[in-house]
């Protein structure tokens, strides 16, 4: 397949405003509701009357007694044996557990209205002791958030290889040190929102919605309210992005299509930012310790990791799948022979954890990498050479990773980590050496490598067909949040097919297209997206020169397809697809029982992950007199496998590294002792904006993946994965080359300016006291 | 919400209404009301009233109307020549979108503790114009400026001009700030304005209001100080500060950054 990079079909209605997302949907008779959310994090409700709202004029108040599907759970998509009860109610019963857990929704004329009569809507709250931390809520004086959670801990497992614990004591060195990755938002420009509209005549029910997921959202609401599916149209026309936030149902979307059922009129539910950052799932919310040991040769004999998660007050539909992720990745890219990790999920009073760009993947890369840079120094080896003697290389390829999660398995295959190395080595600027620049910075580079797992959740579907004007449209069970498959699947099909780009046409993000389909999330748009399009493709192909043939009556190994003409041993056939189309048609000459010209495919991959690498070389400059940092510059290593669409790949990896400076340098979301969450706005919750993006500049390494016909490699969130460890190895450097124990300081994430005016006076004192953080450690 | 043309109408309703608001650009207002942590009873848009969005030079003050967007105060001629300190400090103000609906008059009436339009009109003294049916008064900055979001300004009335002593011909100036990401409000901040008379300065984002560096300037008043002899009077006057910690500093470092702030001002002045 050519590589090529054609302006993306999406930007034109995207840049002209004529995109519809979910708040640009007005539907006649059109009602919009407002959820009352817990203020507390930890309480009984004594009481709600909603009579005085009643009184002033909504339409409907709503509260969890109200529901009729209360007796039944989430269809969960993804979960752990190990995790004990606490999935989410859809409004709250009898007793709340975290601020902003829906507790009632107020349906009015319009969304004023329905804020002014939430206000009257009067709820009393009976205070429980909030469980702020993961430290409190494994004391042992407190109580359990649900039944079953002894000590707190909704989940826990373990994984080993090896014996870890015999192997380490033997090591010629050892490293150990506490990681925490912050509580992070996903944080997408649109919030969650639906229009959920049921026409009562023809017991149908049509959800416009912003989600990842829309075919799990119609399996959910059908069995909620127990519809048939194919009564239940879910559309995703325009999402303004996900990050993973939106990977799943939740509860409002169900609470909102009840609504539209029991009123019989449309409703419009739109979340506000206020909501967005504290009813939206969170994640990230790790500590870990970790310990690795060392030979004289550099080689890391043993791992050992023991990992707890703040899960906060519910498990979610996608269950602990972060923290299953962290220990399938807990050893990245390296040949270690004794890993063992161990993982407990705790729960605390505070917005629940699910996926995030990177899910589990920045978390398992932030402690082991920025580790590595210890021993490296521990060593008074480069951070290159302690990655070179450890990394898994092609002879040892196929190299089975360490630990499964669910039933997806994964392996390092064709692919080249040491020739990579060595373009991060000698293709970037990157270099150990410290300068003092005329400001009086220290200027350094850090480097990492992560791992990116794509193709996760199995099966995707696409559906291929040729009308006879000659026009092809794709339907795609993906959905879109601004990946750009109208685009890459259209070129896909295109090559594939023999047909011009431009008479392609794709649909996304509509259940009612295809019968099945998944969505948008855990880079899965290219593994799986694209090879169901390349497969119905191909299938069409077949089609249209079995039917060619006939009418040639030539050899189908003679004919060929470009730009939708047929070709005949090289010479124009004076035939087209829209022909063939035309002559299979019911009536015409070639029927032959079929609709028209097309066909399905489902991508299956077995259930085997694809894994991707790629290295990341930040250059920062450290201010020693206030710790201020800036990032100077900032190189990436990655292998996607084919590209389907340079500018698109470029386009994720880049954006994934911005996003991955504002993960390691400015996001957290923090709460208070009674687990009252401190950000309320975007200028307390910082994210990274275009001032603190550097110029990022990527070198294409390209194997093409095993895993899939296409040989592609997902691309969504290997741009985030290692920007952390970069960036805090840089700044170590920065301040300090050669010593070790100031980094200590620079553990928890984000890394603030605050925290490297510590790790600078550290270095200067020589005075190495572990960071206050480190003490909250739960596990003994 | 009203929309008046003149300033007495805006005078009359503030007047009659005592739990009104004064709609100037939005950028704090705006949020509150979307949050809904304010909900006024009346709200009057200034955007049509005339008049209060002239830069002059009378009298040997700089006087801008309280209407003036900061997007107007960038790079303006006589606010380069006669107040070089607010142009310093432009740069640092917000975003280009935020300048561009943000006036100076909402900026200085809001008196965020962060924010660099209530600093440096502060450090200069400058006088405050307030206008409301009970008459004109003139509020000199020191005494206008009360803690936190909170200034003598009474509910009936309205700030519409802000006047400032036209700098001396071969002043310099300073402005540095330390926060999170550009355009934040400042973890620290500190103005500086050195003639041959004379020397101000101030410190923002570190207490309810600007502090201004009196002792400094009572020292620079005889005589340049020595540099050990500078340190020593910074100390001084950052060890005056009550800074808070919060999500994005501790006081101890807040206090930090103020000093290396207005040493760096202060460097930057002298040399």
């Amino acid at each position: 397949m050519a590589i090529n990079s054609p302006l993306r079909k999406e930007d034109h209605r995207l840049l002209t405003g004529r995109a519809r997302f979910t708040d640009d949907v007005h539907l006649d008779r059109m009602l919009e509701g407002v959820f009352i959310r817990s203020p507390i994090a930890h309480a009984l409700i004594a009481r709600i009357d909603a009579s005085a709202a009643i009184a002033a004029g909504a339409v409907l108040v709503l509260t969890g007694p109200d529901l009729p599907f209360n007796d039944r759970e989430f269809l969960v998509r993804y979960w752990h044996p190990s995790i004990k009860n606490g999935l989410p109610p859809f409004l709250a019963m009898e007793r709340v557990r975290y601020v902003g857990e829906p507790v009632a929704f107020v349906v009015a004329n319009d969304r004023y209205l329905a804020e002014d009569f939430a206000a009257l809507v009067e709820i009393e709250y009976s205070a429980l002791g909030p469980v702020a931390s993961a430290s409190a809520a494994m004391a042992s004086k407190a109580a359990p958030l649900h039944d079953g959670w002894h000590g707190n801990i909704a989940a826990q497992f373990k994984h080993s290889k090896g014996d870890t614990d015999a192997a380490l004591p033997s090591c010629a060195g050892r490293v150990k040190r506490h990681y925490r990755y912050a509580r992070q938002i996903p944080l997408p420009l649109e919030g969650r929102g639906c229009v959920a509209n049921y026409a009562a005549d023809q017991n149908q029910l049509t959800v416009h919605i912003s989600t990842q997921s829309h075919y799990n959202v119609r399996d959910n609401l059908a069995k909620m309210l127990d519809l048939p599916e194919s009564n239940i149209r879910v559309i995703a026309e325009d999402v303004g992005g996900g990050f993973g936030s939106k990977s799943r149902t939740y509860p409002e979307e169900i609470v909102v299509s009840h609504a539209s059922m029991q009123l019989g009129r449309p409703i419009k539910w739109i979340e506000d930012r206020f909501e967005n950052l504290h009813a939206t799932t969170h994640s990230r919310s790790m500590d870990t310790e970790l310990e690795i040991g060392y030979d004289s040769n550099a080689k890391i004999i043993a791992l050992k990791e023991r990992v707890v998660v703040d899960i906060g007050a519910y498990v979610h539909t996608s269950g602990i799948v972060t923290a299953e992720i962290v220990a399938a990745r807990c050893a990245g890219p390296y040949k270690i022979e004794n890993v063992s990790v161990e993982v407990v999920c705790v729960g605390t009073n505070k917005t629940p954890i699910a996926t995030y760009r990177g899910a589990g993947q920045p978390e398992a890369t932030f402690p082991l990498e920025t580790a590595l840079d210890v021993v490296a120094k521990e060593l008074d080896i480069s951070s290159i050479e302690i990655r070179r003697r450890n990394i898994i290389t092609p002879i040892d390829m196929p190299y089975v990773s360490s630990f499964d999660h669910g039933s997806a398995r994964s392996a390092f295959e064709n692919s080249d980590f040491s020739r990579m190395l060595e373009v991060a080595a000698t293709g970037t600027n990157y270099d150990e050496s410290l300068v003092i620049n005329d400001r009086g910075e220290r200027v350094s580079w850090g480097l990492a490598c992560g791992v990116e797992a794509s193709g996760f959740v199995n099966y995707e579907s696409a559906k291929v067909s040729i009308d006879p004007s000659g026009q092809v449209t794709v339907l795609s069970g993906i959905s879109s949040q601004g990946q750009g498959q109208r685009t890459t699947y259209a070129q896909v099909c295109a090559e594939t097919l023999g047909v011009r780009f431009e008479d392609v046409h794709v649909r996304v993000g509509d259940t009612g297209l295809l019968a099945f389909g998944r969505g948008g999330f855990a880079s899965r748009g290219a593994v799986l997206g694209a090879n169901a399009v390349a497969g119905a493709s191909e299938k069409v192909r077949h089609q249209v020169l079995a039917v060619a043939a006939t009418l040639l009556q030539a050899d189908p190994a003679e004919l060929s397809i470009c730009d939708g003409t047929i070709y005949c041993n090289g010479s124009d056939a004076g035939l087209s697809v829209g022909k063939i189309a035309a002559a299979i048609r019911p009536g015409a000459a070639l029927y032959s029982g079929a609709i028209a010209l097309e066909a399905e495919h489902i991508f299956d991959t077995k259930d085997l992950l694809t894994l991707g690498l790629s290295i990341h070389a930040a250059q920062v400059a450290v201010d020693p007199a206030s710790g201020f940092f800036r990032v100077l510059d900032y190189r990436i290593v990655h292998d996607a496998g084919r590209m389907l669409n340079p500018m698109i790949v470029e386009g994720q990896v880049i954006g994934g590294a911005v996003e991955g400076i504002g993960s390691a340098t400015l996001s957290e979301i923090s709460y208070d002792s009674e687990a009252q969450p401190l950000d309320g706005t975007l200028a307390d919750y910082l994210v990274v904006t275009a001032p603190e993006a550097p110029r990022v500049q990527i070198l294409h390494v390209d194997s093409r993946s095993s895993t899939n016909p296409l040989g592609v490699r997902g691309v969504g969130e290997g741009g985030l994965i290692p920007v952390p460890s970069a960036i805090a190895n840089a700044i170590s450097r920065a301040i300090d080359p050669k010593a070790v124990g100031h980094e200590m300081a620079l553990s928890k994430l984000p890394i603030t300016p605050e925290m490297v005016f510590r790790a600078l006076a550290l270095a200067q004192k020589g005075d190495l006291q572990p960071p206050p953080w480190q003490n909250e450690w739960p596990l003994r | 919400m009203v929309c008046p043309n003149a300033l007495n109408e805006v005078l009359d309703l503030l007047a009659l209404h005592a739990d009104a608001k004064v709609l100037a650009g939005g950028q704090s207002l705006v949020p509150m009301m979307n949050l809904r942590l304010v909900q006024p009873e009346l709200l009057i848009d200034l955007n049509r009233v005339r008049g209060l969005s002239d830069i002059s030079f009378a009298d040997g003050e700089l006087r801008i109307g309280a209407m003036v967007r900061q997007k107007a105060l960038f790079g303006h001629p006589l606010v380069e020549r006669h107040s070089p300190l607010i142009a310093a400090a432009m740069p640092h103000i917000g975003h280009v979108q935020t300048r561009n609906r943000g006036t100076i008059g909402g900026s200085i009436a809001h008196a965020d503790p962060a924010a660099e339009l209530p600093l440096v009109v502060a450090a200069l003294n400058g006088t405050l114009v307030v206008q409301s049916k009970r008459g004109v008064r003139k509020i000199s900055a020191d005494s206008f400026f009360v803690d936190g979001l909170t200034t003598t300004l009474e509910s009936d009335e309205l700030l519409t001009e802000i006047r400032l002593p036209s700098a001396p011909v071969g002043i310099s100036v300073a402005f540095r700030e330390f926060a999170r990401r550009h355009g934040d409000f400042a973890i620290a901040s500190a103005c500086v304005q050195l003639s041959d008379r004379e020397l101000v300065a101030a410190l923002g984002g570190v207490g309810g209001r600007p502090h201004i560096c009196r002792d400094l300037s009572e020292a620079f008043s005889r005589g340049c100080p020595g540099s050990d002899r500078l340190s020593t009077l910074i100390a001084h006057e950052v060890g005056l500060l009550q800074p808070q910690s919060d999500l994005q500093a501790s006081a101890e470092y807040r206090r930090h950054l103020a000093c290396l702030a207005l040493t760096k001002c202060l460097q930057q002045v002298m040399s």
